[in-house]
């Protein structure tokens, strides 16, 4: 489904990955482990296609780095759900203004949106605060937010940078929950963290990264 | 759908750079209100030119002991030539009496008989009709057996001809003045925009909009920016006109028909400096 194959990115500060082959199937959880700067976003932006290799090459799904064109990037995001751990709200509008806006953009239906929506937040448990705005919220209801935004588009992959990574131990757990009930419905999802403790208490496959090198 | 999210991102941006959209407008108003100004002169010396090389003509005097048979013959001989449009004949009777609806006194308690010569009036094919043209054909005409003289205008003409290269010469420079400013307050403004709304844009980008779905706001701001820009200008320009006319009535005149180029010409330099500032900053 996802194949990273001999990857390689540079920034021009020197840091970036090298020699990265990975790969995620239907159905998986996988963890992508390492300390702060090995090169974990990048993995994921490799993925998103934010980053494109300059040696080796990324397919997702129909699509791969060396063939696709700037203009079907956007297509090939919309069957992927991202979740970041400044979880990118828009302030300016409610939650669930927050979530519809990502099924506005690809021109989905209203009467559509409205129950697609409603579905996703209440996969989060947060269809009762979908009028506050983010500035309202708690840490964790932010980060549920941003889950109920990755997967309102039902995507066949969930990509998550530091999910949990500024948020206190019981939010965490739930959070955790939350993954692993979109998982049981067959959504993949690929979690990038520090944090070694969280990856032994749950279930998924490991990859551990340092220094732009898989381990 | 989709559009009306444009449409209502459009104005949302406008708030977020007010000032500058001002700014911007007011100043899209104002170059092609010049525009206006420089059009409408250059307008006014055309449609007099167009007056005036109507009315380039050659008189030609006819020989007095010319009979009505040669006369004929010579009035033939001048139609033929190539750039001859018409000959009008006038006779000695009409010229007398021109003469005398001119100076109010009759031309034979006077004289015993009529001293004036009957003439052709020579009007000349339109691409003729300049001074260099006229000058030569008179010239032909003038050696034609029986022709006594000749007579003709075109100073004025070629003041005025000259008048007009110089008012076309500066609209070009003002038009290019005026693309280039507003291009850079309509860009600058729309610039504003993307910069405070980059959040958004970025968020938009990684959940898959496309590129035309985030760039339709700024273009209908940029539409926006040039219509209004044109709309003010021309009612500006309507209002001047107005009140020239109410002064010196008859002096301007006037093809209303400019004042919606002056609207279509905001739109579109509206949007090709939205498609600008997209390409540049989005």
């Amino acid at each position: 489904m996802v194949e990273l194959h001999n990857v390689k990115i540079k920034y021009p500060t020197g840091d970036g990955i090298e020699n990265v082959t990975l790969k995620i199937g239907p159905g998986e959880i996988v963890f992508l482990v390492g300390p702060s700067g090995a090169g974990k976003s990048t993995v994921l932006k490799t993925i998103y296609m934010e980053e494109r290799p300059v040696e080796g090459h990324v397919s997702v799904g129909e699509y791969n780095s060396l063939f696709i064109r700037k203009k079907d990037i956007p297509y090939l995001r919309r069957r992927l759900g991202v979740v970041f751990q400044d979880f990118k709200l828009l302030n300016d509008r409610d939650v669930f203004k927050n979530v519809s806006f990502v099924l506005e953009v690809i021109g989905a239906k209203s009467k559509d949106i409205k129950k697609r929506v409603l579905r996703s937040l209440a996969d989060v448990g947060l269809s009762h605060k979908s009028r506050k705005y983010p500035a309202e919220l708690s840490g964790g209801e932010q980060q549920r937010v941003a889950i109920a935004r990755a997967i309102v588009n039902e995507p066949y992959l969930l990509l998550a940078d530091e999910p949990t990574g500024n948020l206190d131990p019981d939010t965490t757990a739930g959070i955790m929950e939350i993954f692993e009930r979109i998982n049981a419905r067959g959504t993949a999802i690929m979690i990038a963290t520090h944090n070694y403790e969280l990856v032994k208490k749950y279930r998924g496959r490991i990859i551990r990264i340092e220094k732009g090198k898989i381990l | 759908m989709k559009l009306l999210y444009s449409i209502k991102e459009a104005f949302a941006g406008f708030s977020r750079a007010r000032f500058s959209f001002f700014i911007s407008v007011f100043a899209i108003s104002f170059l092609l209100f010049l525009i206006g100004i420089f059009g409408m002169i250059t307008l006014n010396v055309d449609h007099l030119i167009d007056v005036l090389h109507a009315r380039v003509d050659i008189q030609v005097f006819i020989s007095n002991i010319y009979d009505d048979t040669q006369i004929a013959r010579l009035g033939s001989t001048l139609s033929a030539l190539p750039e001859v449009e018409s000959v009008e004949f006038i006779s000695k009777d009409a010229a007398a009496r021109e003469f005398q609806k001119e100076f109010g006194e009759e031309l034979f308690s006077i004289l015993e008989d009529n001293p004036l010569p009957s003439s052709f009036i020579v009007k000349l094919r339109e691409k003729y009709r300049t001074e260099t043209e006229v000058a030569r054909v008179a010239q032909t005409v003038k050696n034609i057996p029986g022709v006594d003289d000749i007579e003709y205008q075109t100073g004025a003409l070629s003041l005025l001809t000259r008048f007009s290269g110089i008012a076309r010469f500066v609209n070009a420079i003002l038009l290019v003045i005026v693309i280039s400013g507003s291009v850079f307050v309509i860009t600058n403004t729309i610039r504003l925009i993307i910069i405070a709304k980059q959040d958004i844009i970025n968020t938009m980008r990684l959940v898959g909009a496309t590129n035309s779905y985030i760039s339709r706001p700024y273009l209908i701001e940029g539409i926006i920016q040039g219509l209004l820009g044109g709309l003010i200008a021309s009612c500006l320009c309507w209002i001047l006109i107005k009140g020239f006319n109410w002064r010196w009535p008859g002096v301007i005149f006037i093809n209303m028909d400019y004042l919606y180029i002056l609207i279509g010409g905001g739109l579109v330099i509206g949007w090709l400096s939205s498609l600008f500032a997209i390409r540049r900053y989005l």
